[in-house]
């Protein structure tokens, strides 16, 4: 099972738990709650846009523990290495669709598709840092070479995550407070409103597992194929010829 | 040879290479102007906009300076096999990275001294209280330089790596464009007293990152 | 638009996302198995 996280049943279940917890967060979002008293029905918007944050801050989260465990000499595996780079990419896709999300909700509730206050900057930033740790991610190098490096660019850029969600508490900022982890942990949300953002996050979190299992399986698979073309092109030329083109090109 | 020792050595020989091949006053100050240059073709050099934006187009500058000046600084590594003796010497990885930092530090100070009379000239601005200026500029300067070679070995022996430092380090040192930017502007025509929480703020960046770049610099070197 | 033009924007862009960034796994994977044989 060296391909995968989860037992195949694990898996289906996540999957199929993904599923239901979607459909009710569609239902609840949409249907069920309410329209907000004062942003109408923009507001539920919200129930992907935080879910979406909350997830990137989680899949980031996982990419530093993966870079971390990495790094350090006792836990040291290749495991760690394909958690925190197949984390990372769903992090990237989590962190561009909050700004989507976001850029939707502001339109119709600021007047503007974008403002350049301490949260929407630091979340484009976050979202910059984590691409260049994409591009890190596919340079032509040892496996241990690049995990390490990855490893390092991934523990910098964390650095973001904090400051993402304190800004709303440290700067002035157009974007409203946190909802929920505000500093006096006071959650200022209710009843069905409440619910449709618990099964959004709940809905995200499920769905989260489930593609970082696929993900996994994919960089694993990607690994065995760079072996094997590396070893291809050694042995092209132990042969004595000019390595192919192919062999050559797989590696650049 | 204590750490200072060695750093000296590994700065001392980057900046006698520049200062034989003159990269710095040769290619990257005329790029500086050139891109202040750019900046008044691109905004309104009527209406004082360009005054008003100065220490942000002097920062932009400099940043993209700060990229060309690193990839040089690994480009002199990468030829002749130079990094294998870098390896190969008994030199300390902090030593290393601390003398490599060094000397791109001074080399963009020498650069941004000289951009600065660029932007004096070119886009009319009044340096009123210098000390916080000056000492926001080496904060901001040092940390440039930290982070640039921490992620200059980061990218070293990778084919890619003129186009993947900018994309890995340009986000990592926006706190240092927008430190750096507010502490000028303060300095230049706001309360001078404003812009010392910035360079507080610029100072805790350089530490923090000649700190982390002592401690990764030497396992990434022996391994690029 | 009118705020529930916005709304369904939303949902229905996640939606899409959400399913592409699964169909590109899918696919990348599909594509990695071929070159196995």
């Amino acid at each position: 099972m060296s391909d995968r996280l989860m037992a195949p049943v694990a898996r289906r279940i996540v999957g199929v738990a993904a599923l239901l917890a979607l459909g009710a967060l569609v239902a609840v979002g949409l249907f069920v709650a309410p329209p907000d008293a004062v942003q109408g029905d923009a507001q539920r918007l919200m129930y992907l846009h935080v879910p979406a944050a909350w997830l990137a801050y989680l899949a980031f989260g996982v990419t530093a523990l993966g870079s971390a465990l990495y790094l350090w000499p006792r836990t040291r595996s290749a495991v760690w290495d394909r958690v925190a780079g197949a984390s990372a990419e769903i992090g990237v896709v989590f962190t561009g669709l909050t700004l989507l999300l976001g850029s939707l909700w502001g339109r119709p509730v600021w007047g503007v598709w974008w403002a350049w206050d301490a949260r929407l900057v630091t979340t484009a930033v976050l979202f910059f840092l984590y691409l260049g740790y994409l591009a890190l991610r596919r340079i032509p190098a040892a496996l241990d070479v690049r995990a390490k490096r990855c490893a390092i660019a991934a523990l910098i850029a964390f650095v973001d995550v904090p400051i993402v969600h304190f800004s709303v508490t440290w700067w002035r900022t157009l974007h409203q407070q946190a909802t929920v982890f505000n500093p006096e942990l006071d959650a200022k949300i209710q009843g069905t409103m409440a619910l449709a953002l618990w099964l959004g996050v709940l809905a995200f979190t499920l769905l989260y597992v489930y593609l970082l299992d696929h993900r996994y399986r994919l960089e694993v698979l990607d690994e065995d194929r760079e072996e094997r073309e590396l070893e291809a092109a050694i042995a092209d030329r132990v042969q004595g010829g000019t390595p192919s083109r192919e062999a050559v090109g797989a590696t650049s | 040879m204590n750490l200072f020792q060695e750093a000296a050595l590994v700065a001392g020989k980057d900046l006698r290479i520049e200062a034989r091949a003159r990269v710095i006053s040769q290619q990257i100050l005329p790029f500086g102007l050139i891109v202040l240059l750019l900046f008044a073709f691109a905004l309104d050099p009527d209406r004082g906009v360009l005054q008003r934006t100065a220490p942000g187009l002097f920062w932009v500058t400099v940043l993209l300076a700060c990229l060309l000046g690193v990839s040089r600084s690994f480009t002199v590594e990468a030829d002749n096999g130079a990094r294998d003796g870098l390896r190969l010497s008994d030199l300390d990885g902090s030593s290393i990275f601390l003398g490599k930092a060094i000397a791109l530090a001074v080399e963009l100070l020498v650069f941004e001294a000289l951009l600065t009379v660029g932007v004096v000239v070119l886009f009319d601005v009044h340096l009123a209280s210098l000390l916080p200026l000056a000492l926001g500029t080496v904060a901001a300067t040092v940390g440039l330089a930290a982070t640039g070679t921490l992620y200059g070995v980061l990218a070293a022996g990778i084919r890619a790596r003129e186009t993947l430092v900018p994309v890995l380090l340009l986000p990592v040192v926006a706190p240092v464009l927008l430190g750096a930017t507010r502490a000028w502007e303060a300095s230049i025509d706001g309360v001078p007293g404003d812009a010392w929480p910035w360079v507080a703020l610029l100072a805790i960046f350089a530490v923090l990152f000649v700190g982390i770049g002592m401690l990764a610099f030497g396992p990434l070197l022996e391994e690029s | 638009m009118t705020d529930v033009g916005f709304v369904i924007a939303g949902w229905v862009i996640t939606a899409v996302v959400l399913v592409g960034y699964w169909l590109s796994i899918v696919w990348r994977t599909h594509r990695a198995e071929r070159t196995e044989q």
